[in-house]
């Protein structure tokens, strides 16, 4: 309507600068010498093409009508770019192993499938007849895609296709998918993320994004009993299992009888009894498993979550430290258990001097009576042999000191250069005064710690077999010693929280709009009428 | 200011030169032995002397409101600029300005400038006369006492005088001024070439002074334009049949037969380039 308004006065304003007065006005200073001479008896032609042409207001007036007639299309335009709708939607089902647990008639990913389906059915009402790009998806630890298409049809077909895996779940994932959706541009614009899931909505759900969430929490809280760890505690230099520690935790209301049955690698019981709760709802306990091989460990009865209700673990085979042993006094070694060996030894103790065997060696020297007090001169303050020692009672030790072994990195020097600490990397070695000795607290203190600091790091780290792994994307199947013991799947008390509703899968405006044209020609044909204004007041008659 | 050196015979400090005796020489002046020496018998000689004096120029400025036309390039625009231009010239040399409004009442139409901190007046001054338009009175008796001899009148007028009496009033006066040993310039402000290009051909309605508004409605011609023309030509030269008894300075200042000439273009050009507005300015050796 304005724009044909605007164009009506375009027209009028040049059909009003082609009229012209029958008769011209005309003021000169020379007025006074027409008196007289012949009147004119007709008047000229109201009309005359060339009249536009020639008038210079109408040079301002024409670009003013033009610039507002451009803006008002311009605005009509934009306005309408900027209520582009788009319209794409995004499944997310939870596939994690809580999401197996029976709610009473359903388990929890049969509702999931439920919601996914009336989302999906909201959509299609949504989109009538036009096509909208539909995605489904599972996640766990990791984002399974089931399909992409535009027929609604087709992903309702695929959601037979998803299924729970025993598996735990990372929300980050979710996280990381919707900021990569805000971010992406292609031909499939995901408008709207509906995520099923037993885990409450997140409090990150709030952050302002492009794309619009909605999550849809399922199942009712339960309650449930299971395993949430089970450990070792392990002899620090030889990584043997000195014994197998769990944590059973009950959600929701303490059981009255929970009964934990322990089956030994023959087969027979080693622990069979009912737990005993603290007041958090947590019993944790204990074994020694006296031989390598599999242990089965139940929870009878379970809860309504059953991968955590029973577990089987494997103890592998003890084997103790194999030593080279030269020193003649033999009674530390026997005392520890440690096998001599002198072919395939994983450390050899011996007394100076130094030679360089490839096997870490562990040098003693004349014992800690027989030298003379010092004051510290440096010390190597990262080498481990140093860990957990007192350096302040150091100088009033009366210990035995060498010169700094050639190739060697001295750990704890005096003053007149002699050493009483020190280390190889290579071949790795270490050097201490002597064997633990017993007596006096300080010096009794010092040479076990810095015998044993020696040892354990020329053992160095022995990675010790657990006794158990996870279930992972790769190998989802729980089987043996693979567990679906993934923290917080047993927890199936959290409470519902959903956000967003299913009834708001609308279209939404899509893109970022350029920015407006119209205001720019708005001011322009301010400033030209402004302009033409004032040329009208003061620009003289050819502006007028 | 050049050219108020005016030569006269007159009281003066400087001999010029030995001329016959005539009725009214003071008799004072006769150079009784240069006479019995030089001349017959019957012959006086006296002797004339060169006056050099401090001049006074009179400015007269037509404000009529003829005068504000054309609208591209008003004729009182140019004669405002020319006068102070003139007027601060006259005033930086120490000379007398006198502005004066040729027409209207009397009352504030003389203005005495002198000094040159007077210059920055000459503007307002102007400006205040161009708002008084009154055509019917030729304002002349203020200029009695103020045009002493050796004094230099310049006048700024289109010479559209409404009645043939104001042309009497202004060439006697001129005609007075001459008898007084001044030098009249008269600057003839004709814009009659650019309103003929504005005019143009075709039906018009003529407005301005002078001319009846229920009976101004032309056909525009060449014949009418050359009858205007000569009509032009002819009411000037009845001025000038006139003041051509005392034969004043006439100068014609023509404005271009341009639609929408420069003000400032052809003002700079004319100001310039004129040869009596060069001697005005001119130091006599």
């Amino acid at each position: 309507m304005a724009f044909w308004l605007l164009l009506s006065l375009l027209g009028a304003l040049i059909l009003l600068h082609m009229i012209r007065p029958r008769f011209e006005r005309r003021r000169i200073s020379a007025a006074r010498f027409f008196g007289g001479l012949p009147p004119a008896r007709k008047g000229q032609p109201r009309l005359r093409l060339s009249s536009p042409v020639r008038s210079r207001p109408l040079y301002l007036q024409v670009p003013l009508l033009l610039a507002l007639l451009a803006a008002i299309l311009l605005v009509d335009k934009q306005l309408s770019e900027r209520q582009t709708l788009g319209f794409g939607v995004w499944i997310l089902i939870d596939s994690s192993a809580s999401m197996t647990t029976n709610d009473g008639r359903n388990t929890r990913f049969q509702s999931a499938l439920d919601q996914a389906r009336t989302a999906l059915n909201e959509a299609r009402q949504t989109a009538g007849g036009k096509p909208v790009c539909y995605r489904l998806s599972t996640f766990d630890l990791a984002i399974e895609h089931l399909s992409e298409t535009t027929d609604a049809s087709v992903l309702a077909d695929s959601l037979n296709l998803a299924k729970p895996r025993a598996l735990g779940t990372d929300l980050n994932l979710v996280r990381g998918l919707l900021a990569s959706l805000d971010a992406a541009e292609g031909d499939c614009n995901i408008t709207h993320l509906v995520v099923v899931s037993d885990i409450p909505a997140p409090d990150w759900l709030v952050e302002d994004r492009a794309t619009r969430v909605i999550w849809r929490h399922v199942g009712a809280p339960v309650g449930n009993v299971g395993f949430t760890r089970i450990g070792t505690s392990r002899d620090p230099l030889t990584g043997f299992v000195r014994s197998v520690e769990m944590t059973v935790t009950a959600y929701g209301n303490i059981p009255g009888i929970t009964r934990l049955r322990v089956t030994g690698p023959d087969g027979t019981d080693i622990f069979h009894d009912g737990l005993g709760w603290s007041v958090d709802g947590l019993w944790r306990g204990s074994f020694v498993p006296d031989k390598p091989g599999r242990y089965l460990l139940a929870l009878e009865p379970g809860g309504d979550y059953l991968y955590d209700d029973r577990a089987e673990i494997q103890v592998g085979a003890q084997s103790g430290i194999r030593v080279d042993w030269q020193l003649t006094d033999r009674g530390l070694p026997d005392r520890l258990g440690w096998e001599q060996d002198r072919v395939t030894p994983h450390l050899r103790v011996a007394p100076l001097p130094i030679n360089a065997s490839p096997v870490p060696t562990l040098y003693v020297g004349n014992g800690y009576t027989n030298g003379t007090r010092g004051e510290i001169r440096d010390f190597y303050e990262g080498s481990s042999l140093l860990a957990d020692l007192n350096l302040d009672v150091v100088e009033n030790l009366q210990m035995g000191t060498i010169p700094l072994p050639q190739g060697f990195q001295a750990v704890l020097r005096r003053t007149d250069d002699q050493v009483w600490l020190a280390e190889r990397a290579d071949p790795i070695a270490a050097y201490v005064p002597g064997l633990p000795i017993a007596g006096e607290k300080n010096l009794s203190h010092f040479s076990s710690t810095t015998f044993f600091n020696g040892v354990k790091w020329l053992l160095g780290e022995r990675p010790a077999a657990p006794l158990y792994e996870l279930t992972s994307p790769a190998d989802p199947i729980p089987d043996g010693t693979r567990l679906a013991l993934h923290p917080d799947e047993g927890n199936t008390l959290r409470g519902r929280r959903s956000y967003g509703d299913l009834e708001g899968i609308k279209p939404v405006p899509i893109g970022v709009p350029a920015p407006p044209l119209w205001p720019a020609l708005l001011t322009l044909a301010v400033a030209l009428f402004v302009a033409e204004r004032l040329l009208s007041c003061y620009g003289g008659p050819k502006w007028r | 200011m050049g050219g108020h050196q005016m030569r006269r015979k007159g009281q003066s400090l400087d001999f010029r030169d030995f001329e016959h005796y005539v009725p009214g020489d003071d008799v004072r002046h006769v150079d009784w032995r240069a006479s019995a020496r030089l001349g017959r018998r019957e012959d006086l000689l006296v002797r004339h002397y060169t006056a050099e004096e401090q001049l006074t120029l009179v400015v007269s400025v037509d404000t009529r409101p003829s005068m504000l036309f054309p609208e591209a390039m008003s004729k009182l625009q140019i004669a405002a600029w020319l006068a102070e231009a003139v007027a601060s010239v006259a005033l930086s040399s120490d000379d007398k300005v006198v502005l004066h409004r040729l027409f209207g009442a009397s009352s504030g139409s003389l203005i005495n400038l002198r000094g040159s901190q007077s210059a920055g007046r000459v503007r307002s001054i102007l400006r205040r006369f161009a708002e008084h338009q009154d055509a019917t009175t030729l304002n002349a008796k203020p200029l009695a006492t103020s045009l002493p001899p050796t004094s230099v009148w310049l006048i700024l007028t289109d010479l559209y005088f409404d009645t043939e009496a104001q042309s009497k009033t202004l060439a006697r006066k001129i005609a007075l001024a001459q008898e007084g040993l001044c030098w009249v310039i008269l600057v003839d402000l004709d814009s009659w070439p650019c309103e003929r290009i504005f005019l143009g051909e075709g039906a018009r309605r003529i407005e301005g002074p002078g001319l009846d508004e229920t009976q101004n409605r032309f056909e525009i011609t060449e014949e009418n334009l050359t009858s205007v023309e000569t009509r032009i030509r002819d009411h000037k030269h009845r001025f000038f049949d006139l003041v051509r008894r005392a034969s004043c300075d006439w100068v014609p200042w023509l404005w271009p037969g341009e639609l929408e000439p420069e003000p400032e273009t052809f003002f700079r050009s004319r100001f310039l380039g004129d040869k009596v507005i060069q001697r005005l300015f001119m130091k006599d050796q």
